[in-house]
């Protein structure tokens, strides 16, 4: 039956039903980037926090390799999943991501600071610590936040 | 006068739709994963694929992974403006109905 603008047609309702399929498809594939993918994305993250620390001569290559593996890890679980994720859609947990920016971002310039002044030895692991726990407290929200999403859109 | 909203017939079609959905709540997905969602054949798959790409609403990537082709699917702007708007009237048809 065609809908005409006016009433709800039983292909209308099709579609609405079809809608939900689709955005919980969605959702069982962000689903499976699991607690793995959270685990090794953190200890990545923390890394790059505490190797700011270093001279430069090793900083450099140690963030290389570092933001390789974690391009490399982006791909594969890509590849796992067959959904490819940013971050930054939908609305809400585009937020989860930014913020999520906010709060690593000023850990890499504050041990990269200590570096350069020569601070204690125990700021950049305490700081890597910190990057670790934001970073895998943010990729779970982050989830949760988009599937809260998902479903409030049902 | 102003013309009365209309339900887009290229994404109206349940399979497309369901298509458009998962499309636009990611950034790409796979072949595989679109027709395990949607749940039909490979071949129904691609005939919805090929309407929507025709339509300029979805953009296929052929990627090489370990000597296999992979198919990749995005929702371009236009399609994801176009299925925006559909939604919307579909919300508006449902509120109207309850």
């Amino acid at each position: 039956m065609e809908s005409d603008g006016l009433v709800m047609t039983n292909s209308d309702r099709d579609a609405l039903d079809a809608l939900r399929a689709g955005r919980m498809a969605a959702v069982a594939g962000v689903n499976r980037y699991g607690w793995s993918y959270d685990l090794i994305y953190a200890v990545l993250v923390g890394s790059l926090i505490v190797v700011q620390v270093l001279p430069l001569v090793m900083r450099m290559p140690l963030m290389g390799g570092l933001l390789v593996l974690l391009a490399a890890v982006f791909v594969k679980w890509t590849r796992i999943t067959g959904v490819r994720i940013t971050g930054f859609s939908p609305r809400r947990a585009r937020w989860v991501a930014v913020g999520l920016g906010a709060v690593i971002t000023p850990l890499v310039l504050f041990v990269l600071w200590i570096g350069y002044k020569g601070g204690p030895a125990w700021v950049a692991p305490v700081a890597g610590l910190v990057g670790f726990a934001v970073a895998l407290t943010g990729s779970r929200l982050w989830r949760r936040v988009y599937r809260a999403e998902m479903e409030a859109l049902l | 006068m102003i013309a009365p909203p209309m339900l887009d017939p290229v994404i109206h079609a349940a399979g497309r739709l369901q298509i458009c959905a998962l499309l636009a709540s990611v950034d790409e997905a796979e072949f595989a994963v679109l027709r395990d969602g949607v749940g039909v054949s490979d071949s129904v798959m691609s005939k919805h694929l090929k309407q929507l790409e025709d339509a300029g609403y979805v953009k296929v990537r052929k990627a090489t992974t370990m000597g296999r082709q992979r198919t990749w699917l995005s929702i371009t702007p236009a399609g994801r403006k176009a299925f925006d708007a559909h939604v919307k009237e579909l919300t508006r048809l449902a509120n109207l109905t309850l």
